[in-house]
């Protein structure tokens, strides 16, 4: 059974449709990336399938279950959860209340506090600080780390490299291997693509709503990533 | 550990005062003092609403005459001391509190606020029009005056009063500590993420909304008890919001102490513009009205934040607080 699928897919902003007919699927424990430029609706199906998108046709199947039409809370408790575009950390909260949110579902697992801070060790010193304090990558990785504390089943990583340094992005990266080992899937949004495609088992294109390419990752050619992506 | 100690100190000092004020046997000052408990208790329950869990409710006095009339008809029904049917009354109130959510809950922001002060009007309106309750003139306590013991009645009175009010604070500390509270904050912050990692934000100000009408009730039966009558003009006046209202956004809307600061406020305020200046009726309510525009423009946040800031006071802060030094960097 796939742990995620999504089939015919279609999301609205009011007048303005977003996606058209998108099939994705990812199979347990694997890294699926999903790329292409702004605007093309990589944002867009992570939220619809993280229920904060109400207006949407077609099915999204989460574990065999039909998850289409319930409301982010209860899909983050069935252990789907979004590391949202640009972070989102709650401002008012200390960096430890952040991540003990993460784990408002109460889903039991490997990840803890401990091990978040285990995975991320310059965390561990700052728990009582605030999120203001800490630089973008640092940042990122309590938005990752949030996430964790729900043991999610499936990561949805919305532009986790977004406006960070490569070397900061690569220590991120760095994480994915360890949070796989836990048996948890994850969904990349990349702009990068040679990275995403380094990272991933599986890629998907998209341009302007639509998927216009997708394989393993490992057998895409640059020339018809490139191609895909720009629709050139 | 500031914030520790700082609570100790306040809740020595708050304890000696009450326990001293009997002892005086000062009736007016202790009727006073009840009141202001009242008062506090009930701002409190509306500062969980407004300030934590983003719920604007102009209708809070429904719970206060739903509480209220839920003591008189009981005592009266069933020729019990009020006394015992003072939880009768917060449970009706929160139970009310719960069924309205279930309605009210599907407006949003600005049209709750209109829905339930609508939703109180009715409910007085539908009251006053009903004989079976007492109709447009309420209700007396006369036939159970022979259960209350009226030597020690004003120092009962204090004693609940003042209970209501140390539980209303410390009670809302314990939610705001808890992970109802964590999870109210977060949805405060952004409540996308905050449902994205499976915070409920419905249930959470439901909790919360019920919690209020319990507590709104409660403090208002007892007020009313004190009056030992009652009717549907005063029980459901939408004065108790506005005064709730006031004393939550002058003393720090969001903060535990605003209320406890803007009840003090409130009242030294009441006491000089009607027994200092004389002032009555619509004349009272422009200059309080007044007072608190200038308190709005001068500190938006009310006074409480504004004290804490300036003298780095911990107080009852459910949030840990970084050194101020660290906020001046960032601006």
């Amino acid at each position: 059974m796939k742990l995620l699928e999504a089939r015919g897919l279609s999301v609205f902003y009011g007048d303005l449709q977003a996606l058209f007919d998108i099939a994705v699927a990812v199979e347990p424990g694997q890294t699926v990336a999903l790329i292409g430029a702004n605007g093309a609706g990589k944002t867009t199906f992570l939220k619809s399938i993280a229920g904060l998108i109400a207006s949407k046709r077609g099915s999204i199947a989460f574990e065999g279950a039909e998850i289409g039409a319930l409301p982010a809370e209860q899909i983050a408790r069935l252990g789907l959860t979004l590391v949202p575009e640009g972070r989102l950390l709650f401002q008012n909260l200390t960096i430890e209340e952040n991540l003990l949110i993460g784990a408002y579902t109460g889903r039991k697992g490997y990840w803890n506090l401990g091990r978040v801070y285990e995975l991320f060790p310059a965390m561990a010193a700052r728990g009582r600080e605030m999120p203001f304090v800490l630089s973008g990558g640092e940042q990122q990785m309590v938005a990752i780390g949030r996430a964790l504390m729900a043991n999610p089943r499936l990561l949805l990583a919305d532009e986790i490299s977004q406006g960070l340094a490569p070397v900061v992005v690569d220590q991120i990266y760095k994480s994915f291997p360890a949070i796989r080992a836990e048996g948890t899937s994850i969904i990349i949004v990349e702009q990068e693509v040679r990275r995403a495609a380094a990272a991933s088992d599986y890629t998907y294109c998209l341009l302007k709503g639509r998927v216009t390419l997708e394989g393993r990752s490992k057998d895409l050619s640059f020339d018809q990533l490139s191609h895909a992506y720009f629709g050139a | 550990m500031k914030a520790a100690i700082a609570l100790i100190v306040f809740a020595a000092v708050a304890a000696v005062v009450g326990l001293l004020a009997p002892i005086y046997d000062w009736a007016g000052g202790l009727r006073f003092a009840s009141e202001m408990f009242l008062y506090l208790a009930m701002a409190q329950m509306w500062n969980l609403l407004a300030g934590y869990a983003g719920l604007l409710c102009m209708g809070q006095q429904m719970f206060i005459g739903l509480g209220t009339y839920a003591l008189f008809y009981s005592s009266l029904q069933f020729n019990v001391s009020p006394y015992w049917v003072m939880p009768l009354a917060a449970v009706f109130a929160g139970a009310m509190a719960a069924l309205a959510a279930l309605f009210m809950f599907r407006l949003r922001v600005i049209y709750f606020a209109i829905g339930t002060w609508i939703l109180s009007d009715m409910i007085a309106s539908f009251i006053s029009r009903t004989p079976e309750l007492g109709g447009a003139s309420g209700y007396q306590l006369s036939e159970v005056l022979p259960l209350i013991n009226f030597d020690w009645f004003d120092q009962v009175i204090f004693w609940i009063a003042a209970g209501l009010a140390y539980a209303a604070v410390w009670g809302a500390y314990a939610l705001m500590r808890s992970s109802i509270g964590l999870g109210l904050m977060s949805i405060r912050d952004n409540d996308l993420a905050a449902a994205s990692l499976g915070v409920d934000v419905w249930i959470n100000r439901f909790i919360v909304f019920v919690i209020a009408g319990a507590g709104c009730g409660l403090a208002g039966s007892v007020y009313f008890t004190a009056q030992l009558a009652m009717g549907p003009q005063q029980a459901f006046d939408p004065n108790w919001v506005v005064a709730m209202l006031f004393i939550t956004i002058v003393g720090g809307i969001g903060t535990l102490e605003g209320p406890i600061l803007g009840t003090a406020i409130y009242f030294a305020l009441r006491e000089v513009f009607t027994n200092v200046l004389d002032l009555s009726g619509a004349w009272y309510l422009i200059a309080l009205g007044g007072a608190a525009m200038i308190v709005m423009l001068y500190a938006p946040t009310g006074l409480w934040p504004e004290i804490r800031d300036r003298f780095g006071i911990a107080g009852l802060s459910v949030r840990r607080r970084p050194p101020p030094g660290l906020i001046a960097k960032t601006s």
